[in-house]
């Protein structure tokens, strides 16, 4: 009886500002809103080291495709092939092999079989309809299911029954770009949940003056993605389609590429059993139509014209069971791929047409064994072979990862050894038709030893990182282009090794403000300086009243490829919103302010060409 | 002193779990709509919603009749024929019971929402402090 009237005594004071009401829900709202961040249920320690960019962040941030989030992430540096085609180059090393780079919406696997990545078609997806982005290095993928990747990107999609409403988001740069997206979210009594995404974007680029030519790499895309969740089936498909100046290898003229992505993905839970299993299919369309062009096509040389078309398809069928018994989480899996592949068309005055595929079957294991409360031991073990067209001998190809996790106090120490291998992408497959891409029949995957080890330190406003990964690499494909080689794809007979460390700190002034530094490097065996060695990332996060600040400074080393030095950078990126109301916004955000930022050179090309343009993104946003 | 205690986390700006800081703004909701009642007697059609109440510092009964329950806490089901108070946890729901129904706490737009529904919190006697006037809305 005491404490009821205690509690109406303090109900009573509460008409006073400051007590329990407004002010307290707000911030009870608020932290629970922080505190429910889907990252938190979604991530996987075990797989690998992790970096995490919550929902808070992307709004803060006012990202606009994922792009923007690997220009914020350590040790990668975003490039631009000379097709204008977007990859990732490590620290002091040329870029990474693209099937290292796994790319998921959700559980799906975006990696194009022709391509061996996803990022040449999904760089630029727009993330209105993505909840928050996990990171993983050095991860043997076996958690995900999938084909090796020592990257993995996973996108998480927005929560429909978290949504219940919708969003409409437009905006427009100085150069004249705009970009529409609205997504609606919808739950029904019988309780099926419904989140529906759409995108349309036309983003002008600088042009590029040299050579008597303009260079021009302004993009059309378009985005659909819907997710429709029936008792324990979710339903996936989604479509993303571009049309791109072709940049570099464009001639005289402005010419075209144009690729589409349209992927389905079913998903079955039985949950009293925790077995799962999913079905998905892709296919994806690629042509390119060239003319006074000066383009290296494999063992063709150089072409003034190409005229080609390609498809590639997939098929997938997978099965996971989970186990729990003792101090043992068992992860069972097995996996089906068929993957094809054709092109047609004309390189030069070669008439082409050629088609590839393989079928892929993978069994895999996962033990994480709780040593006790505070420490994991993990094991994993995983086959795939590879059964493949034309006359290519089939092949087993293992992963084996092993890994130790330890919590001490404040402080938690991870280490993973891993073997694995990369997958070939289907381009570089051997076919006695193939030209102009040859390639070697015994052409072999290259194999991989990575060791990944991790310290973080985290009180209760500070968190202090380091991560250091070393990677061996042994049969690396490598192109002999002529005139010197022939054009083909050969296995390397030197083994390579690859060294990167990143230093972390973070400090939170609160739930709403933070400040983060990044300080990161790598080297390599041969010593190679093709790309920024050293670099460093400050991010400042703030929430003010009504306001999102947002605050990135990315400093990259100078560095030299095809005997042009490149300066270093200073990439400057800021963001404001004003929220209107709680439903309504608007934000400008400036990306490389000074100008100074990143710059790429290319083989044959005495100058730089920056990565990124000086832009104004003006941004408005409204929920209903 | 454990209750006081709790309380104390109430008006305080400490970090918690999620599943504390709902418990927070269930006791708070339960306190305004219930300022001076020594039990309350709730009906909900929820596992997790029943075990988070239970788990409340207030003196609250969880009871199988909804003829017995001074608050419906109803999260999944439609159609119920009711004269009683109604609390959803679901958007979908205010709009269904939005005769009957005080407010909500609920995820929308992707954040957690706290709604009183004017008319009806008039209808049951209900006041709410100024300060948590901002939660009232006239209609959906």
């Amino acid at each position: 009886m005491i404490f009821k009237n205690f509690i109406y005594i303090l109900l009573i004071l509460s008409t006073a500002p400051g007590l329990i009401a407004k002010d307290d829900l707000n911030f009870l709202l608020k932290e629970l809103k922080n505190e429910s961040e889907l990252s938190k249920i979604t991530k996987t320690d075990s797989a690998g080291l992790i970096t995490i960019f919550t929902r808070k962040d992307l709004e803060i941030m006012q990202v606009r495709t994922l792009k923007d989030i690997l220009r914020s992430t350590p040790l990668i540096n975003i490039s631009r092939d000379e097709s204008g085609e977007y990859g990732i180059l490590t620290p002091g090393a040329g870029a990474i092999a693209t099937s290292d780079i796994k790319l998921y919406i959700n559980n799906h696997d975006m990696t194009a079989g022709y391509h061996g990545g996803a990022l040449q078609i999904w760089a630029d997806v727009p993330l209105d309809f993505v909840d928050h982005i996990e990171m993983y290095r050095g991860s043997s993928t076996i958690e995900f299911g999938n084909e090796p990747g020592i990257l993995v990107i996973k996108l998480y999609t927005k929560s429909a029954k978290r949504e219940d409403g919708g969003k409409i988001r437009i905006l427009g740069d100085q150069k004249g770009s705009s970009d529409f997206n609205a997504y609606y979210a919808h739950t029904t009594k019988n309780d099926i949940s419904t989140f529906m995404f759409a995108q349309k974007g036309d983003i002008v680029r600088d042009k590029q003056h040299y050579d008597n030519r303009t260079y021009d790499s302004d993009t059309k895309n378009s985005m659909q993605y819907v997710n429709v969740s029936i008792g324990d089936y979710t339903i996936e498909a989604g479509r993303y389609a571009k049309t791109a100046g072709a940049f570099l290898i464009s001639g005289t003229d402005t010419n075209i590429e144009e690729s589409s992505h349209l992927y389905a993905h079913i998903t079955k839970e039985f949950k009293k059993k925790d077995i799962k299993v999913e079905l998905s299919y892709d296919t994806i369309d690629f042509s390119r139509n060239l003319n006074t062009t000066k383009i290296y096509a494999g063992a063709a040389g150089i072409l003034d014209s190409v005229d080609g078309k390609s498809n590639d398809t997939t098929f997938m069928l997978s099965v996971e069971k989970r186990l729990k018994f003792d101090k043992h989480h068992l992860l069972l899996g097995t996996f089906y791929k068929s993957k094809k592949f054709h092109t047609d068309g004309l390189f030069g005055s070669h008439d082409t047409h050629f088609n590839n595929g393989l079928d892929l079957y993978s069994v895999y294991i996962e033990d994480k064994y709780s040593i006790d409360k505070s420490s994991m031991l993990i094991a994993s073990l995983k086959d795939d072979r590879y059964v493949y067209n034309k006359t290519i001998p089939s092949s087993d190809n293992f992963t084996l990862k092993l890994g130790y996790i330890k919590n001490i106090n404040n402080s938690q120490y991870k280490v993973f050894l891993t073997h694995t291998y990369q997958a070939l992408p289907l381009f570089e497959l051997y076919d006695p038709s193939q030209i102009p891409f040859k390639s070697d029949p015994n052409l072999k995957n290259p194999e991989l030893d990575i060791l990944t080890s991790s310290w973080r330190y985290k009180n209760k406003a500070y968190t202090s990182v380091v991560e250091l990964l070393y990677t061996n690499i042994k049969n690396a494909v490598v192109f002999n282009a002529p005139p010197i080689g022939n054009g083909s794809y050969v296995n390397a007979t030197e083994r390579t090794s690859l060294q990167l460390l990143t230093i972390k700190q973070q400090y939170d002034f609160n739930s709403e403000n933070k400040i983060t530094l990044d300080v990161f490097g790598g080297d390599n065996t041969k010593h190679y300086n093709f790309s920024p060695r050293y670099g460093a990332i400050i991010k400042l996060f703030n929430r003010y009243r009504k306001f999102d600040i947002y605050n990135q400074i990315k400093l990259l080393a100078s560095y030299e490829f095809a005997n042009v030095n490149v300066k270093n950078s200073i990439d400057y990126t800021a963001g404001i919103k004003y929220h209107i109301s709680r439903d309504f916004s608007m934000g400008l955000k400036g990306e490389n302010i000074l100008n100074r930022g990143y710059q790429q050179a290319y083989k044959g090309k005495s100058y730089t060409i920056p990565v990124n343009d000086q832009k104004y993104w003006l941004n408005l946003e409204y929920l209903f | 002193m454990k209750n006081i205690f709790i309380i104390f986390l109430l008006v305080s700006n400490l970090l918690a779990s999620s599943l504390e800081i709902e418990q927070k703004i269930y006791t708070v909701v339960l306190f305004t709509i219930f300022p001076h009642k020594s039990t309350i007697n709730i009906w909900s059609d929820d596992e997790r919603n029943r075990k988070l109440l239970s788990s409340l510092s207030l003196d609250i009964k969880i009871v199988e009749n909804i003829q017995d329950a001074d608050l419906l806490l109803i999260t999944h089901t439609y159609n119920i024929q009711t004269d009683k108070m109604v609390f959803v946890g679901k958007y979908s729901l205010l709009k269904e019971y939005n005769k009957s129904a005080i407010g909500g706490f609920y995820w929308q737009k992707g954040r957690p929402n706290l709604v009183f529904l004017h008319k009806n919190i008039l209808l049951y006697h209900i006041n709410l402090p100024n300060d948590m006037k901002e939660f009232e809305e006239d209609e959906l």
